[in-house]
């Protein structure tokens, strides 16, 4: 299918989990974020409502869910990017690894260096691709200059990009295809070397070979990586996830284990959506 | 019959009246190019002949065969670098504060409206105040420092205005990708927002300056001089500029002056546009290096 599956997976010191038959015991992991209670609101307009739910390490959580029911601003209060925006209020409590995300004394930059994230529409920067990646690692002071080559070719290996553009590190990170361009940058995220990635309908923009490539290298990054993932594809969900949570006019309707979810689902509504039997 | 064929009485003068608004927008340009046309070949005719080295290299003088506009010349380049030099950094910092910083309140609205206002007040309205508070208040005298502060008044809100337009361009994407890389607002304004904004600033700026190198009436209320016969040496010396000599001439009574006039505004048109080519050739080149 696609090159860079033979790409080495760098180690990197991480308490790897058992797995068995492709998905992992739940009781075995810690919750990394959680979500207590959590309420958004853009002016009065409420977002999202009372939503708890929590993101396991080393697992994929799928959020899914109708356009419009809050999934990107949910995912978005989790690395703090929707104060950005404007006027966004939150409530409830956000925490990653028991420390709450949202106290006065935590620093916005240090909760995105630790919670990545990719966006719908690949973003490069108008810059090299090398540059593209190495940015993050180098205004974060996380790698001297002299690190900064291997730091770069380990994210792209990982993001299984690297093959593609070993020879060309130097070119603009737009004159990469729309699949290679969303691959980039999910390698500027891991130069990071968070510990969670939120990815917001990565696949959207994609042909069905870069969606392909894209799912298998998330299951190579769970080993490593906590991963949270909107999407609008069922079948997506279903495959990559370990956890699904659905989301309908900003309610948590469901959250559970993605095989019972699909397969059991305890309310009517999450089987007529994930049965298709809905908007 | 034919359902597309010749449609009715109605249609038809419906068609004509099209034509007619064609024809009327036309020949509204066309008045206009004319206009142009009519006065840039008189004043070619009328100066062309003066314009040589001898008349870029002397002072002005008493004698219209022996004047020229070495002091004009380089006070407008004074002028040109001073503005530039205070009115782009407190433009484009100005504009940077309003797009990236500025709380979206009712006092933000209410500068924006102010700078909308401001860049529509008449020049002279600067000179004014230039004179009060830079000649006078800060004791500057009639020099090019307290000219060039005067300028840049004036380009200030032009300046804002371009670069806040330019800086708006930018795709919120390059922000949201450089912040989820966890960077801190400076950091994504510097590397990513202001070098994806420059293009269209640097043509807003040289724009904007072009405008200040043929404004007249500021300069004067200021106290630039009509006969200055030396090259200013520093910021604090006396000065006079392109418009103020043309201005100079045009007052006098014999012909010849009126000739050196015309010679001056040739010279003054190839400055403003070489500066305006400047500024399409920039905007060009970015629009086609431009990825996104
Ligand atoms: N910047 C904003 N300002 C105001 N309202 C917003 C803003 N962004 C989103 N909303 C509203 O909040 C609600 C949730 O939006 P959100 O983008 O989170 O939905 P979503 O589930 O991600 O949808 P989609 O699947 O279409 O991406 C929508 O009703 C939307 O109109
Ligand atoms: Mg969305």
């Amino acid at each position: 299918m696609v090159a860079a599956h033979d790409a080495p997976l760098v180690p990197r010191p991480r308490p790897e989990i058992e797995r068995s038959e492709g998905r992992m015991e739940p009781v075995a992991a810690t919750p990394v974020l959680e979500a207590k209670g959590v309420s958004i609101a853009y002016g009065e307009k409420v977002a999202v409502r009372e939503v708890s739910l929590q993101f396991l390490e080393n697992r994929i959580t799928a959020i899914i869910g109708p356009s419009g029911c809050g999934k990107s601003t949910l995912l978005r209060a989790f690395n703090r990017m929707n104060e950005l925006i404007g006027d966004v209020h939150t409530t409830g409590n956000f925490l990653y690894r028991g420390e709450d995300i949202y106290s006065r004394d935590v620093d916005p930059v240090q909760v995105r260096r630790r919670i990545g994230m990719v966006f719908q529409k690949p973003n490069p920067f108008p810059r090299s691709i090398f540059q593209n990646v190495a940015w993050g690692p180098a205004i974060n002071g996380l790698a001297l200059k002299s690190e900064l080559p291997a730091r770069v070719e380990e994210a792209l290996r990982m993001a299984a990009l690297w093959d593609e553009v070993k020879d060309r590190l130097d070119d603009s990170g737009f004159s990469l295809s729309g699949g290679q361009q969303q691959r980039l940058c999910i390698a500027r995220t891991l130069a990071m070397e968070p510990d969670v990635i939120l990815l917001d309908e990565p696949a959207s923009a994609l042909d069905p070979v870069s969606t392909a490539a894209i799912e298998d290298l998330l299951f190579e990054l769970k080993k490593r990586y906590t991963i949270v993932i909107v999407t609008h594809n069922m079948q997506q969900a279903a495959r990559v996830s370990d956890f699904t949570a659905f989301l309908e006019s900003g309610k948590l309707v469901e959250f559970g284990e993605t095989d019972q979810v699909f397969t059991r689902p305890r309310q009517k509504r999450t089987e007529d959506y994930v049965t298709g039997r809905f908007g | 019959m034919s359902l597309l064929g010749h449609g009715s009485e109605a249609l038809r003068a419906r068609h004509r009246r099209a034509a007619f608004f064609r024809l009327f927008c036309a020949a509204m340009t066309a008045f206009g190019m004319v206009v142009l046309v009519v006065l840039l070949t008189r004043i070619w005719r009328e100066g062309h002949a003066w314009v040589d080295w001898q008349f870029l290299s002397s002072f002005p003088s008493r004698k219209p065969e022996l004047a020229g506009i070495l002091s004009a010349l380089v006070g407008t380049a004074w002028l040109v670098v001073l503005t530039a030099l205070v009115s782009v950094p407190l433009g484009v910092g100005s504009a940077v504060y309003l797009e990236e910083y500025a709380p979206n309140n009712r006092w933000t609205r209410f500068l924006e409206v102010n700078l909308a206002n401001l860049a529509g007040v008449p020049s002279i309205i600067y000179g004014i105040l230039g004179l009060a508070v830079f000649v006078r208040g800060f004791g500057l005298g009639r020099s090019l420092l307290a000219g060039s502060l005067t300028l840049s008044l004036l380009v200030l809100p032009v300046i804002i205005v371009a670069s806040r337009e330019a800086i708006r361009t930018v795709p919120a994407s390059f922000r949201h990708a450089a912040y989820a890389l966890g960077a801190t607002r400076r950091q994504a304004v510097v590397h990513h927002v202001l070098p994806a904004a420059i293009p269209g600033i640097l043509t807003g700026v040289i724009l904007a300056l072009s405008r200040a190198i043929g404004e007249t009436a500021p300069l004067v209320v200021v106290g630039a001089f009509g006969y200055v016969a030396f090259v200013p040496a520093g910021v604090l010396d006396d000065f006079t500029a392109l418009p103020i000599q043309i201005y100079n001439w045009t007052a006098r009574p014999q012909e010849e002056f009126h000739a050196l006039a015309a010679a001056g505004i040739l010279v003054l048109l190839a400055v403003l546009m070489l500066m305006n080519a400047t500024a399409v050739w920039i905007r060009q080149r970015a629009r086609r290096n431009r990825p996104w």
